[in-house]
């Protein structure tokens, strides 16, 4: 019998969906646009069964993958389960089998094996579209293969064997200019190891290039960030070991005592020319995007002050501390030329967004001028009564983030919602930058249905120009992405 | 879920106990090191040795859009709306605060 009732976070909004289905032609508030034509893919977390331990990371839940599909102002959606080997296992065992977030020793004896953690990975990070093929990630595991019509799971793929790292990261960067994939793993030759690989693929999905590095202590790789010459590698304070793991602990505890680093190696190079800048405290998870300038790499990340995420505890003991949860744009610039090992920061807009940055794809590894991202705006209006006591603490905007100018322009999701990450859409034959629409998931705390926003990325203060209804909550997604009918068909 | 654990501390905080104190309005939950208590905050209160200083315990606080179990008790607890989860509570509802509080219910 499934029972959740013992895990306190499960409640509410956040109470889990554990189902699969569709809707054809869904509600709409507004007038979807005819010219979007394509699909929004959302790859998130929903427990299927409960978790064996009620304060283990919701990162941990298994994956799910939901689409909404856009066709001449029709909309449709659908939702299911990745097949992951641990969702099939856990659903033959009609329990929850597998511990804590990426801790094999936690497993049931029946399925422990520490040396083979990414058999245990529940992909519910980030979807991915290369090579005409839609994939789901998550960077403790390799990916899987879902068929974009059905969103059945087809399998595991390792790239016909090119794919030598046990990992895959959830956030591989694209070059529009050339079609190329780079992405890494790792993590890469088992739990708790210190090897970075690398690859490149070519637009067809064959690896070119691979590299083979580490890092200066062995830490979470989340993210990356891509220039038409370099790859830059963003590390910081969360770190682990096999120790750690076999006391049971969570995968990650967050050391305040370490220093941030980012790494920049070419491209094309075998990784020996890895150059290490140095820098003070931050929590480095996700970026907007960077070029290379010159002698100079340019980074724009939403970077945080300290650790984040509550469920990781800090290794010295302290409290998770909500103070140094604070991400701001900021502008990295490594001088390459430089004697100096540390880099040069900018904080772009003085006040708190969420780190979840995203830039009109056209534009990654080149330089932009535009950023989009959400954030919390405690002077907007907030209903209480009918959506909980988190007045100041929910992300309720939009923001389109101009670099170059220093100006923003938001949208305002209504008084009882929250927005999960926002997507770019270009406008079909449109070349200027940031020239599209704006689109994302708000969750409704008080009607307890999940809202497909549309709104004009170019006027953002406008409002949504439609609203997708769902007649229920859609698993929250970590990461999305738009895909046009042309790249799937 | 929580009696599965016995390899480290982990400090329950259940729906259950939730529930009871959203309805108190006091948020207390009972953490021990070792084998999990599921005794009810008051009996184990009254079962203590001495009364001693009172100790913050985990409470169910709110980050990023999420709730999330905070240990240090220092966060601010999350309490959400009532009647909003799997129907369970909606059964104590009359009718008409039943439309307003889910009125796609």
């Amino acid at each position: 019998m499934v029972d959740f009732a013992d895990v306190s976070t499960k409640v509410g909004y956040f109470a889990p969906e554990r189902f699969e289905g569709e809707v054809l032609d869904c509600e709409v508030q507004g007038k979807v646009p005819k010219d979007l034509d394509g699909t929004f893919f959302r790859v998130g977390g929903d427990w299927l069964y409960p978790p064996r331990f009620a304060d283990d990371a919701v990162l941990n839940s298994d994956g799910y993958i939901s689409a909404f599909r856009f066709h001449d102002g029709i909309v449709d959606y659908k939702g299911r389960y990745v097949r992951t080997k641990r969702f099939e296992a856990d659903r033959a065992a009609k329990r929850q089998l597998y511990g804590y977030y990426r801790n094999p020793y936690t497993d049931d004896p029946s399925v422990r094996d520490p040396s083979r953690p990414n058999l245990r990975t529940v992909s519910n990070t980030a979807p991915l579209i290369h090579a005409g093929k839609l994939f789901t990630l998550k960077e403790d595991g390799l990916p899987h293969r879902i068929d974009p019509l059905t969103l059945e799971t087809l399998g595991v793929w390792d790239f016909e064997g090119a794919w030598q790292s046990q990992t895959f990261t959830a956030h591989p960067k694209l070059d529009p200019v050339s079609g190329e994939m780079v992405a890494f793993g790792y993590e890469a030759t088992g739990l708790a190891t210190n090897d970075v690989f690398i690859y490149t693929l070519d637009k067809h999905g064959k690896v070119t290039h691979e590299i083979r590095t580490k890092t200066p202590y062995l830490t979470m790789l989340h993210d990356v960030a891509l220039t038409q010459k370099h790859f830059v590698i963003p590390m910081c304070g969360y770190v682990t070991s096999t120790d750690r793991l076999r006391e049971g602990k969570i995968h990650w505890g967050w050391d305040p005592s370490k220093p941030a680093y980012i790494g920049v190696l070419s491209r094309t190079g075998d990784g020996k020319d890895v150059r290490w800048f140095k820098g003070p405290q931050r929590c480095m998870m996700h970026t907007f995007n960077a070029y290379t300038k010159g002698d100079k790499v340019v980074l724009h990340a939403p970077f945080w002050d300290g650790n984040f995420f509550p469920f990781f505890p800090n290794v010295d003991g302290s409290a998770w501390d909500p103070k140094l949860a604070r991400a701001f744009i900021r502008r990295i610039t490594l001088d390459l030329k430089s004697k100096n090992d540390t880099w040069m920061e900018e904080i772009l807009f003085p006040f708190q967004v969420v780190d979840l940055g995203k830039v009109d794809p056209r534009f990654l590894t080149v330089e932009h001028r535009y950023g989009f991202t959400s954030f919390p705006d405690p002077k907007r209006p907030f209903d209480e009564a009918r959506a909980g006591n988190i007045k100041g603490r929910v992300t309720n905007c939009y923001g389109r983030f101009d670099f170059a100018a220093g100006k923003f322009d938001s949208y305002f999701a209504g008084d009882t919602h929250s927005l999960q990450e926002c997507s770019f859409v270009p406008h079909p034959g449109s070349r200027e930058e940031g020239d599209g629409y704006l689109i994302g998931v708000a969750s409704n705390y008080a009607e307890m249905r999940s809202e497909l926003i549309i709104a004009d990325a170019r006027n953002l203060a406008a409002g949504d120009v439609a609203r997708v209804i769902l007649p229920f909550r859609s698993t929250a997604q970590v990461h999305g992405i738009w895909a046009s009918a042309q790249e799937l068909s | 879920v929580n009696v599965q654990h016995t390899r480290t501390w982990r400090a329950p905080v259940t729906r259950r106990t939730l529930m009871q104190q959203m309805a108190g309005g006091l948020l207390a939950i009972v953490a021990t090191r070792g084998r999990a208590s599921r005794a009810p905050a008051h009996q184990v209160a009254r079962s203590a040795p001495a009364p001693a200083a009172p100790q913050p315990g985990p409470v169910v606080s709110f980050f990023l859009d999420q709730p999330y179990v905070d240990t240090s008790g220092l966060g601010v607890p999350y309490l959400p709306p009532r009647g909003l989860r799997a129907g369970q509570p909606l059964a104590a509802l009359g009718q008409q605060e039943f439309r307003s509080i889910a009125p796609h219910g």
